[in-house]
């Protein structure tokens, strides 16, 4: 081992469970969720109590993240009304995958441990946690399809029967056009399974090979290099929050926008 | 032919394909400069935006990733 080299084993793919709550096993990544989520609530409440109308440090950098936050949203939807309503909920899933992403570099994740099994774990390292955001997230978009436009509408966007009959009314061209755009429709079905999938993946990728190849680094040479994988993973920590967020939300706008932009439109030209 | 020369030969495998992204994001970081360099005002917001494409042309290369941790 010696003093060069620092050897730890290499996290596995699934986490491991720290000790069971009558039954249901909790695992080392719920514990870092656990934090995650009193973190960002705690901020929540600070912010609250603590507001005034000349800002001090504090709530000035407070305000300038959350314009950015709501800049950067409203840069993909283009409209302030749909920004405002999926505002909330992207802000706080940014706030908390950023805070996942980066615990990963403290260096009390891989020591602490209970029994010969690490007690912490990046919580977004863990696909259970992608998978339920990414899942989460993509039937959130599915049911507010369904309320902004009616389960019909909703429908008949997998199943296009009705262009396919119109199509035909028009001409033999205009039918077969139809046809093509009918299958597409239900190859949509399965680009919203493939929607979940490339999202949990890529987050939970990334984060993983992350950790892994820390550790593989730290086995190889301890000093001066691992500092190179480190501020890479931060890098990639805060793209990967970012890829995440924008494409949560380019998804709500184009389900929604077909409906509320245009009525929009409608409402502003005939004023 | 053993299961263990197998897997490390698919393991093998499985890191070649990373280099096809790559090439995409090579791609795409040249269109964006090109862009740049007619256009200068907007330098700033293309590199955000293009700092997002590079991480989705990357995720084809993270799921080989992770299939190479899986086998």
């Amino acid at each position: 081992m010696g003093l060069l080299r620092i050897q730890s084993e290499i996290p596995g793919i699934g986490p491991d469970t720290v000790f069971t709550i009558a039954g249901y096993p909790v695992a080392n990544s719920t514990l870092m969720i656990v934090l995650a989520i009193f973190f960002t609530i705690g901020v929540a409440f600070i912010m609250r109590k603590k507001t005034q109308l000349i800002p001090g440090k504090v709530q000035n950098f407070a305000e300038g993240a959350y314009e950015a936050v709501f800049n950067l949203i409203n840069s993909v939807t283009g409209n302030t009304k749909v920004t405002a309503k999926i505002f909330p909920l992207v802000g706080t899933l940014f706030l908390f995958i950023l805070l996942s992403n980066t615990e990963g570099l403290l260096p009390i994740i891989g020591e602490v441990t209970y029994k010969g099994t690490p007690i912490f774990r990046s919580a977004t390292a863990d696909f259970n946690t992608t998978f339920a955001l990414a899942f989460g997230m993509v039937l959130l978009i599915q049911i507010a399809s369904i309320k902004d436009s009616g389960i019909f509408a909703y429908i008949g966007k997998f199943f296009q029967f009705k262009q396919v009959w119109v199509g035909f009314r028009t001409s033999i061209k205009d039918g077969f056009m139809a046809l093509i755009m009918f299958a597409i429709g239900l190859l949509d079905i399965v680009s919203e399974m493939a929607k979940v999938v490339s999202l949990s993946l890529r987050l939970f990728g990334n984060m993983y090979a992350g950790q892994v190849l820390a550790t593989v680094i730290l086995a190889g040479f301890a000093y001066g290099l691992p500092a190179i994988w480190m501020s890479l993973s931060v890098l990639s920590a805060v793209v990967q929050t970012l890829v995440f967020a924008l494409l949560v939300t380019a998804y709500y706008s184009i389900s929604v926008s077909n409906d509320e932009t245009e009525a929009e439109t409608v409402a502003v030209n005939s004023n | 032919m053993e299961l263990e020369s197998a897997r490390l030969i698919a393991k093998g495998i499985t890191t070649l394909t990373m280099g096809l992204s790559a090439v995409g994001e090579g791609i795409l970081m040249a269109k964006a400069f090109e862009a740049m360099g007619r256009n200068p005002e907007i330098q700033d917001q293309l590199f955000t935006k293009m700092i997002i494409g590079v991480a989705m042309a990357e995720s084809t290369a993270i799921y080989a990733l992770v299939a190479f941790f899986l086998l």
